[in-house]
């Protein structure tokens, strides 16, 4: 019987103040926002 | 693993909402360690849509959450399948409580058979849903911790300019392909570009999907229905062709990665102690993993029957009201109705008929964009496993052009088992037993120990290549 699980955590964003490109068009544009982030972490010991 | 990104590239989307339109999706995942050792799961995600683009560069999108589905949780004292039917149909209840250390070994539950189904981002904080994690302090004192709050997963983000065919940081403010050799850079950055508008094509395609069946109703889509029914045979095929051939390849490629994955893992061995427990619950299982396959189809169906539901719920309420209200001015308004109704219908018509011309125009849009997508990814893949060189590459799409996607389906079978193709799939860690020991620590859950025991080839692929300087692993 499989079932559905969560995993939640916080994510830490990168400062994208000094980030000079509008996205506002950016299906139509040609820039694309790629992001690498975290998923499931898996902490050994403290 | 490998279904964060097949059969399809999971969405992301916005607090578990699967009925939500995606704000992006995944274009790669791969096991990866921090300093401490410990593992995690990095993804590569196409942010796709505008909105959710400034929520995420004006920071708005703090918390982040993976929805997946497991096949089996295996209690770590008893061996048993604590997913598996008991009596009555119903889960077994664990004997031994997790967290607590019984004859010195600690309890937890080991999900297996996981699959991805999709990342959010949450407006509430981490809270403590995780099911997959342990701790231990050093003088033995073994508990699990499920708290999250105190993991903050680090992120980092990229943009990729198509004019300038360049990748820049946006931690680091610069290109991380400056300092790489054009041989190595423009493999890299076609990669990274083939899956960014895959993941376009395919987000362009569901949210038209999703936006056909909010905009048209029931008696609307009955309508299209009937007059696409009307067309000639050949129309039919023309359209249903490249998401036919779509489907199937994924599939093909699936099937492939399953391969390639047996082959470059022979020799995976099983958890010791619950060996003789493992062959039940692996039967048992099945069933589950046929559930998990069938799953969003299922979901599918089950939503378009509420949608059709729900619409036709409303009309016999409109119809009611209306039987209520016409007899009392029918007598003084019959003729004026009459026509104001006519004029409205031609209105209604015209509208509709636009609707339907514009769907139908962008529907060309996306599959010609479809196209194009499937056209680059056969001479990228030609590229990268040294087929086509580089410099040749935008003569190579022009020639590509012209073939159906039928043959472009082909050839990237062809390719994908292509032996460079197996192996640069082989470089990319797979979760092959989800939960498994640490070397060297006892009692830690990790999500893949496979992934320390893949080393690198030195003949890196692109994607390979990109993941390293998107992760810091390369100088740049």
């Amino acid at each position: 019987m499989a079932f559905d699980f969560v995993e939640t955590f916080r994510v830490e964003m990168p400062d994208f103040s000094e980030v000079d490109i509008n996205f506002s068009e950016s299906t139509n544009s040609s820039k694309g926002l790629i992001i690498e982030v975290a998923a499931i972490h898996e902490r050994t010991n403290s | 693993m490998q279904s964060w990104v097949e059969p399809y590239p999971k969405p992301i989307i916005l607090n578990h909402d699967l009925n939500s339109e995606p704000i992006g999706r995944v274009m790669a995942a791969k096991m990866d360690k921090e300093a401490d050792g410990s593992s995690f799961v990095r993804l590569q995600i196409a942010i796709t849509d505008p909105v959710a683009i400034e929520k995420v560069l004006d920071r708005r999108y703090l918390t982040g959450s993976v929805g997946g589905r497991a096949g089996k949780a295996i209690c770590s004292i008893s061996g048993q399948d604590l997913a598996a039917e008991g009596e009555g149909g119903r889960p077994t209840l664990p004997k031994y409580r997790r967290g607590q250390v019984y004859k010195g070994k600690l309890a937890f539950v080991d999900m297996q058979d996981i699959s991805f189904k999709e990342y959010s981002f949450v407006n509430q904080p981490a809270d403590s849903k995780s099911g997959v994690r342990s701790k231990k302090t050093v003088d033995g004192d073994l508990k699990v911790q499920d708290s999250s709050d105190d993991w903050v997963a680090k992120s980092s983000a990229f943009v990729l300019s198509m004019d300038e065919e360049d990748i820049y940081s946006v931690t680091e403010h610069k290109s991380i392909l400056k300092h790489l050799k054009t041989k190595e850079s423009k493999p890299l950055y076609l990669q990274v570009k083939g899956s960014f508008l895959t993941a376009m094509a395919i987000q362009e395609s569901e949210n038209y999907k999703y936006n056909e069946a909010s905009l048209l109703s029931n008696g609307e889509i009955k309508d299209n229905t009937e007059s696409q029914e009307n067309e000639t045979m050949e129309n039919a095929e023309k359209q249903e062709d490249i998401l036919a051939v779509a489907e199937e390849l994924s599939n093909s490629l699936s099937s492939i990665a399953s391969e390639a994955a047996e082959e470059t893992a022979p020799t995976q061995e099983e958890p010791k102690e619950e060996v003789s427990e493992q062959p039940a619950a692996e039967e048992q299982a099945e069933p589950a993993q046929e559930e998990i396959s069938n799953d969003n189809s299922e979901k599918a169906d089950e939503q378009a029957d509420e949608a059709v539901d729900s619409e036709e719920a409303e009309k016999p309420e409109e119809k009611s009201e209306d039987v209520q209200t016409e007899p009392q001015e029918k007598a003084e308004e019959e003729d004026s109705l009459n026509g104001e109704d006519t004029v409205a219908t031609e209105s209604e018509d015209s509208e509709v008929l636009a609707r339907v011309k514009a769907l139908e125009e962008e529907n060309a849009k996306l599959k010609k964009a479809l196209h194009n997508t499937l056209v680059e990814r056969v001479v990228d893949a030609k590229i990268a496993v040294g087929v086509e060189s580089v410099e040749n590459r935008d003569k190579a799409i022009e020639e590509h052009a012209s073939r159906t996607a039928s043959s472009l389906a082909d050839s990237l079978r062809d390719l994908a088992r292509m032996p460079q193709a197996t192996q640069a799939r082989g470089e990319m860690p797979e979760i092959t037993s989800e939960t498994e020991v640490v070397e060297g620590e006892e009692n830690v859950i990790t999500l893949d120990s496979k992934a320390e025991e893949v080393k690198a080839d030195p003949k890196q692929t692109a994607e390979q290549l990109f993941v390293d300087a998107l992760m810091g692993r390369r100088k740049l």
